[in-house]
């Protein structure tokens, strides 16, 4: 029962942090119509940039999220720019190719620079918190106030403000908002910088949650493919819940697998979900 | 032939086909007319399959097919064409038409390898009728060309060819004059006469009133979704209802 | 030098024939797997293991063959029915799950360390003339592949997959069954990849997890790029060009000596990353067929 219960606490930190790479992903996605396997990518080079922030100029995990997703965002923008703004609106194959490819590559620059050594980030040792037996480590709670508040923070501009207004109306129908007059070059934008921002600070989160390599891009991949399409490829609401299922999925079966087949129960999830509802479980808007 | 009865297709809350119930007679040609958004190429797509109604019955030679597939459908001898032509580009004319017919046990992958004579015996014969084909609809100077290479009206022909190969009974065609000149629609119209008279029964869209008065035996108009009425095309160019609907002013 | 570049040779066949499977699939039928290296593992695995259990290799290896098409074939079934977008996303996934299981069931793949002593094909040949053999033989596997992939290209069949490529609303109001003519150029495409791992198995006499990384399917992904879609005998070139650039990059250790191994792998992965990007965004459309535009593509 014990066991049961720790797995759901670490189910809910890691879902809380895969929320982050899924929300970016589902809306590239729903702006730009294509699997973009790249954000896996990003977000082993935040986990890098946190680890520049965390361990050289010594910033506490607030801080150093915030210092990889600003260092992701000219990444990320730069990527759409130069790699994927011929693409918009061609059919899937071509981006999706250049994304596999630009996931390489990103994998494999921190390899280049940082190699294949494990590394965590510089955060102090602190007392976990027990009750009855389960741990909880202060610091997870800071990770977790930190993805929802970002995703919050995400959420409230896509509601309240006019080009989260722009970006929903995009993600619609791209023509019928190019027809009202919506901006839609600036909303792809804004959406690649919420996507690799988000990106970035998951890769911190991620490597304060555990440890640091550059295998985390796949550790991420699947996982992210599989929350997104739970919740419905291209609804953001949906790839928070999808998160979160999948976050509880994953840490609940590996109380009772070796844990070397995460990635697989993403597999697993993703195939059942093909097989049956293939338009996602959670039918929700926005 | 065909009876469609109180068939109905929602998006979203808008009815794009309201309660439409109809027939189309085994032998005769029918023109839906009707303008812009009355629901005709939503029709189209509810009988062909590639769209499920909401509700009603469909029935094709008394059979009901409403929500099978668009091959299954094909299969039954209902053939449709495209709006826009939906055309395979690289592929040369020629074989755009050998594909037409439909032969299953020749067209699994090992077939080349182990029925390769009778796979070799049944192109001759193809190639002998896409000739024909070809003669008839007047493309056959383009026959090792890509389709590509073809003009939109050439297109269009090049459609009707492939419903000729295929040898359906019905064959819906929606707009098939649309976007093509003048001397082509009269070759689309001798053509489809010809069809015609071979036992093809046609259910046609069309907005060009010439084209439908030259052809039509009977004719149904819809607007908003629901079909307003039907008949000859002089008993029902006199309809108020059409009138105002449709043939305007 | 001479047994170096047999063995380039060889490698180059082995990566030709992935391209010609991803040729079949994503050429003629347009569809995207991003997991070419699953099948080439379930070929590889499949063929090691019922030979080491004393099954022949004539017969060890269509069964590897047919373990991949198995696979693949499932695989498409369950994709492409009702989300054809997904195919990519789930066949990336498949190469990282093959891959985990070869790690982990000890029992059956001998885990990381692999499976040593697979039989070789030509156990009585020198190693200089079994290189040679196994050439000839790579060689015939890439041109029996090429031979049946060019009859079905002109088949019946073929037919019906191009105008599927082009627009499958065609013959779909045509009567087709377009969900299962995808599934078996999926399965055929898994097929020889197969192949390609069998002989990968019983070449090197040793398989293991780190030999099926997803960067193979990357590899197969770029030659079938500088080939072109639907050149089925472009893919194997590019395939042989491909081989080329990765062993020029073997240079590198000579150009910059300060680099470190790790290092070294890590820049190789990167060159061939942006090789993958530029031909996306620079030729779409394969480089030879800039070039020349080959017939009845």
């Amino acid at each position: 029962m014990t066991i049961v219960l720790q797995s759901i606490i670490n189910g809910l930190i890691s879902g809380a942090i895969l929320m982050l790479p899924t929300v970016g992903f589902t809306m590239i996605y729903a702006t730009l119509g294509f699997p973009n396997t790249a954000i896996a990518g990003m977000v082993v080079l935040g986990a890098y940039a946190g680890y520049v922030a965390s361990v050289h100029l010594e910033l506490p995990l607030a801080l150093c999220v915030v210092f990889a997703a600003i260092v992701l965002v000219p990444v990320g923008v730069g990527m759409g720019r130069v790699v994927f703004r011929q693409f918009y609106g061609r059919k899937l194959l071509a981006p999706l190719i250049a994304g596999v490819g630009m996931f390489l590559i990103l994998e494999n620059v921190v390899r280049f620079v940082w190699g294949n050594k494990i590394r965590s980030l510089n955060i102090p040792l602190e007392r976990p918190w027990t009750f009855g037996g389960l741990h909880l480590n202060p610091d997870k709670l800071t990770i977790v106030v930190l993805a929802v508040a970002l995703v919050g923070g995400v959420f409230a501009c896509l509601k309240f403000t006019p080009i989260g207004r722009a970006i929903r109306a995009v993600s619609d129908d791209s023509v019928l908002a190019e027809i009202r007059g919506i901006n839609s070059a600036r909303a792809i934008l804004v959406v690649w910088v919420i996507a690799s921002g988000l990106a970035g600070a998951a890769g911190v989160l991620m490597a304060a949650d555990t440890i640091m390599t550059p295998l985390m891009a796949w550790e991420i991949l699947l996982p992210m493919f599989a929350a997104a399409m739970l919740g419905g490829i291209g609804s953001p609401l949906g790839a928070v819940l999808g998160a979160l299922v999948m976050g509880l999925t994953t840490d609940l079966a590996v109380a009772f697998l070796p844990p070397t087949y995460k990635s697989a129960i993403a597999f697993t999830v993703m195939v059942i979900i093909l097989l049956f509802r293939p338009h996602g479980i959670f039918r929700v808007k926005l | 032939m065909l009876r469609l009865a109180n068939v109905t297709k929602k998006f979203g809350g808008l009815a794009a086909v309201r309660d439409c119930s109809y027939e189309i007679r085994q032998g005769q040609i029918t023109c839906l007319i009707g303008p812009n958004g009355a629901g005709k190429t939503t029709t189209f797509n509810i009988i062909s399959g590639f769209l499920r109604p909401d509700n009603g019955a469909i029935y094709f030679k008394d059979v009901p097919i409403e929500g099978l597939a668009p091959h299954r459908i094909a299969r039954r001898g209902l053939v449709r064409t495209f709006q826009i032509p939906r055309e395979l580009n690289d592929i040369t004319v020629m074989d755009s038409l050998k594909m037409a017919p439909r032969n299953d046990g020749l067209e699994k992958i090992w077939a080349p390898f182990v029925r390769f004579r009778r796979i070799r015996d049944r192109e001759r014969t193809l190639e002998v009728r896409a000739r024909e084909v070809l003669n008839l609809i007047g493309l056959e100077k383009k026959e090792r060309e890509m389709v590509r290479s073809l003009s939109g009206g050439q297109r269009k022909l090049l459609e009707l060819g492939r419903a000729l190969m295929f040898e359906a009974t019905l064959v819906l065609l929606d707009e098939p004059t649309a976007g093509v000149n003048p001397v082509l629609v009269s070759r689309i119209v001798a053509l489809l006469r010809k069809l015609n008279e071979t036992g093809t029964t046609l259910f046609v869209v069309e907005h060009n009133m010439d084209f439908v008065q030259q052809i039509s035996d009977h004719v149904i108009v819809m607007a908003e979704g629901t079909s307003l009425t039907e008949g000859t095309f002089d008993s029902i160019r006199s309809h108020p209802l059409v009138a105002e609907a449709y043939l305007g002013r | 030098m001479i047994s170096y570049l047999i063995s380039v040779g060889i490698f180059g066949c082995f990566y030709g024939l992935l391209a010609m499977g991803l040729s079949i699939q994503w050429g003629m039928a347009g569809l995207v797997n991003f997991g070419q290296v699953a099948f080439f593992a379930l070929g590889a695995y499949g063929s090691a293991v019922l030979s080491l259990n004393g099954v022949p290799i004539y017969l060890s290896i269509p069964a590897g063959m047919f373990l991949a098409g198995l696979v693949g074939a499932l695989l498409a079934t369950t994709t492409l029915r009702l989300r054809e977008d997904y195919l990519a996303l789930v066949t990336l996934g498949l190469g990282e799950v093959v891959r985990l299981i070869a790690v982990n069931e000890m029992w059956l793949t001998g885990g990381a360390a692999g499976l040593p002593g697979v039989p070789r094909i030509f156990p009585y040949a020198t190693t200089q003339f079994d290189g040679l053999w196994f050439l000839l033989l790579a060689l015939l596997a890439v041109a029996v592949t090429y031979a049946v992939l060019e009859v079905t290209g002109r088949s019946p069949f073929g037919r019906v997959l191009k105008a599927i490529r082009e627009d499958e609303a065609v013959p779909r109001s045509l009567g087709r069954n377009v969900f299962s003519f995808k599934v078996q150029a999926f399965a055929t495409g898994a097929v020889i990849a197969g192949l390609a791992g069998a002989l990968f198995a019983h070449h090197l006499s040793l398989v293991a997890p780190d030999q099926f990384l997803p960067v193979v399917t990357v590899y197969a992904w770029i030659a079938v790029m500088l080939g072109g879609q639907g050149n089925h005998l472009g893919a194997f070139i590019g395939a042989l060009c491909l081989m080329a650039i990765l062993e020029l990059t073997r240079f590198g250790k000579d150009l910059l000596p300060f680099l470190e191994n790790e290092q070294l792998a890590a820049a190789r992965i990167i060159i061939v990353g942006v090789l993958l990007v530029s031909l996306v965004k620079f030729c779409p459309d394969g480089v030879m067929k800039k070039i020349r535009k080959p017939k009845n593509a």
